[in-house]
């Protein structure tokens, strides 16, 4: 309950200001200044703007299937908003620690699909549509390598717990598996154990230096996932208009780039408890300087949940900012090398890396 | 073979993707990283002017500006201290944004700041920013510089009236003073030429009355522009012309004409066309042809022009409408032509000293009667030799005939 609240709220407010980094960034790789007018720095702008939104008109085109159309942005944001739920913010806050997390995430997300498909097909207009179709075949085609970077992950870790996942790469392992060790590289015939070191070195990307591509594949297709330029042909404004929301308005508009930055936000969560440690500081106890341990409150704590959220957020907020700086610096993929880049280059690399996953696996016990 | 090939791309590929992609990052993190500054403004003749700036580019304008000319092609602004009224703005301007209703005082009511006498009120002096198409025509033909354009660029308003700037600063009561002064003063000159007339000395009259005026003025508007006298070169012409002509009825129609002209504006670049051919031409001409008559040189002048411009017609065909544009200027110029009369007929009389200062001033009113004497003295007298003159002149004629029968 406290995790729905929480999440929610934090949502809107992220979105508002991701908003407003976003046009700032773009602003900044443009010279440009961005909004500076309304509040401090332009700080009000996005505010000002939802307030605008919220008050508009709600179109409903006339020879729209008004019972696909209508629901189509709450099924588009619901879809993003139930993959909080399984989100370990802290050591100890989640909205669910299902052992499936990220089964269930996989699924959740893919469900987005319906949404847009919906919105795409009901609002009987063409761009809409190719839109939406674009949309679905981009989405169905990156599922594939994303689906297998996951698996790589839950074949290092051996388990769907998305807080179990991120236990493995801190420092309080121990806590849930007193016989867990991690070793350095996950090499366990170098025999450097770095259980109780922690920081970057217990990391996924660490634990399993092939995940260090196989984070770079992940954010790719996390970033088809969402829609996101350079991979945002469903929604292509110089050539669809709009894409599968042309014919939204209003605040059916505005959960729709609810939805778009939601899935932002959580794709990158997804990405920090996967492969960068999750809720766990990058500071490794060195000695007897335990840099990790200061800058980590032990499970269960007030400074553990501080700690945690403060990690956590952070580092997604770090990657959604990566992601608004890929966007305004790629250009739009064509169709057909969105394809190629997904079916010829990803999807082979993943297959690769899990079975090299698979063997490295080996290496670790 | 070609598989291999085929693979050889494949990882070519890869290799220039992430290679093209870091490079974009990079490029675009350095613009993030230097948008913390922001570009200094620099004017066009600075010497980095075109040294590429990193830093945003962005002028916030209303609280930033970029740095203007004093003088550049912004809003016009007249200081109507200095204003003499002569009306040669209106006159340039292209698209008659500046309208102007002078106001005659009777004596001289001040001096503007560079020394020029003022004798005209103006009593309404607008300028019309909304037409305006900021040519800067009007502040380089001001002879006392009291029309400029100003460093003023943002000057739009919510009622199209506003941007009607009025320049005057007279109240209508001060107005209807000065109209009912210059009335007065109207009618004791009316009542003094009309005891003058009785005396049958016309020549005194106009000398009287207008003479002063126009003449004092004139001394001080030569030296200052030289733009100006190619207008006095023109308004001559028109006395030739009527002499070709000699309608008489046209002369009083062209009295009124002077409010007419100044509403075309073709006809101001085309004075400014002839000033330039004629002053040195008629220097040259008129060394030499003085001394043939002595008549002639009142005339002469006029001729000379023409005939410039009449062989420039006759070269280009294109030319050929100018001389119907030519006849408007002089109608235009009546006003300042009045004074003319007098040095006309002393020409006749006098010596050609006095007439060469006096060309600019031919005045409407005496030309009749002095195209009238001038008739009766120089088809007599001078036309052989103007005969000579005349293939220049007639090609003159013709446009001018054009214009009258439109006009008519």
């Amino acid at each position: 309950m406290y995790a729905f609240l929480f999440f929610l709220i934090f949502l809107l407010i992220y979105t508002v200001f991701a908003v407003y980094a976003e046009r700032k960034i773009s602003a900044f790789i443009q010279d440009r200044y961005g909004p500076m007018e309304t509040g401090y720095y332009g700080l009000l702008q996005t505010v000002a703007d939802l307030l605008k939104l919220i008050q508009k008109e709600d179109i409903v085109p006339f020879k729209a299937d008004k019972k696909l159309f209508k629901p189509a942005p709450v099924i588009i944001f619901l879809a993003v908003f139930a993959g909080f739920a399984v989100l370990p913010l802290t050591s100890d806050f989640a909205g669910s620690s299902a052992q499936i997390g990220i089964f269930y995430l996989l699924a959740i997300v893919s469900l987005d699909v319906v949404g847009i498909l919906m919105a795409g097909w009901g609002s009987n207009s063409k761009y809409a549509l190719w839109g939406a179709m674009r949309s679905v075949a981009q989405i169905i085609s990156y599922e594939i390598p994303l689906g297998l970077m996951v698996v790589c992950v839950v074949m290092i870790s051996q388990t769907l717990n998305l807080q179990e996942i991120t236990y493995q790469q801190s420092i309080w392992w121990n806590q849930i598996n007193p016989e867990a060790e991690n070793y350095l590289f996950g090499i366990k015939a170098l025999g450097i154990e770095t259980t109780n070191v922690g920081g970057i070195l217990t990391w996924n990307i660490l634990r399993s230096p092939l995940m260090l591509i196989g984070f770079v594949i992940f954010f790719i297709s996390s970033l088809a996932e969402s829609n996101r330029a350079p991979f945002d042909i469903p929604e292509a404004e110089s050539e669809l208009v709009g894409g599968f929301h042309t014919e939204y308005s209003g605040f059916r508009w505005a959960l729709i780039m609810l939805s778009e930055y939601g899935m932002m936000l959580l794709v990158s969560f997804l990405a920090v408890i996967l492969f960068l440690g999750g809720w766990n500081s990058f500071l490794p106890n060195i000695g007897s300087v335990k840099l990790a341990e200061w800058t980590s409150g032990e499970p269960g704590t007030l400074a553990g949940h501080l700690w945690g959220a403060f990690w956590m957020i952070s580092k997604a907020l770090f990657l959604v900012a990566v992601q608004m700086w890929v966007r305004w610096t790629y250009p739009r993929l064509r169709l057909d090398q969105l394809m190629n880049l997904s079916w010829k280059y990803l999807t082979p690399a993943s297959i690769l890396l899990v079975l090299l996953s698979a063997v490295w696996r080996l290496l670790m016990i | 073979m070609e598989a291999a090939d085929d693979m050889k791309g494949y990882w070519r590929n890869i290799r220039t993707a992430v290679d093209t992609l870091k490079t974009g990052l990079k490029v675009t993190a350095k613009h993030m990283k230097d948008a913390r500054t922001q570009r200094t403004a620099i004017v066009p003749e600075a010497d980095n002017y075109f040294e590429k700036q990193n830093a945003i580019f962005t002028v916030q304008y209303p609280k930033e500006k970029l740095p203007v000319p004093d003088h550049g092609r912004y809003k016009l602004h007249n200081e109507i201290d200095d204003c003499i009224v002569c009306d040669k703005c209106a006159k340039v301007c292209p698209v008659d944004c500046i309208d102007i209703i002078p106001l005659r005082a009777v004596e001289e009511i001040g001096k503007t700041s560079d020394g020029t006498p003022r004798r005209i009120y103006a009593e309404k002096f607008n300028i019309d920013m909304a037409k305006c198409c900021f040519c800067g025509l009007c502040t380089t033909v001001c002879p006392t510089e009291c029309l400029t354009m100003t460093d003023e660029y943002d000057f739009s308003a919510y009622d199209f009236e506003e941007h009607n700037v009025p320049f005057a600063n007279m109240t209508p009561l001060e107005i209807l003073q000065k109209k009912k002064e210059l009335e007065e003063f109207n009618k004791q000159k009316e009542a003094a030429k009309a005891l003058k007339r009785e005396e049958v000395v016309p020549e005194e009259k106009a000398a009287s009355g207008a003479k002063p005026k126009v003449g004092a003025a004139k001394p001080a508007f030569k030296p200052r522009v030289p733009g100006a006298k190619p207008k006095v070169v023109g308004k001559p012409q028109i006395p030739a012309k009527k002499e070709g002509e000699e309608p008489s009825g046209e002369e009083s129609q062209s009295k009124p004409k002077p409010v007419f002209k100044p509403r075309v504006p073709g006809a101001k670049p085309k004075v400014v066309v002839k000033p330039e051919m004629s002053p040195g031409k008629a220097a040259e001409e008129e060394s030499g042809q003085e001394p043939k008559s002595k008549p002639k040189p009142v005339v002469r002048p006029k001729v000379q022009p023409k005939k410039q411009e009449s062989e420039e017609s006759n070269e280009t065909s294109d030319k050929a409408p100018r001389p119907v544009i030519k006849p408007k200027v002089p109608g235009a110029k009546p006003k300042v032509v009045v004074k003319p009369k007098v040095p006309t007929k002393k020409v006749a009389e006098e010596p050609k000293e006095q007439e060469a200062k006096s060309k600019p001033r031919p005045v409407m009113k005496p030309k009749v009667q002095q195209k009238k004497d001038e008739a009766n003295q120089s088809e007599s007298k001078t036309e052989l030799p103007k005969k000579a003159a005349r293939p220049v002149i007639k090609p003159k004629i013709k446009p001018k005939n054009t214009d009258s029968d439109k006009e008519e």
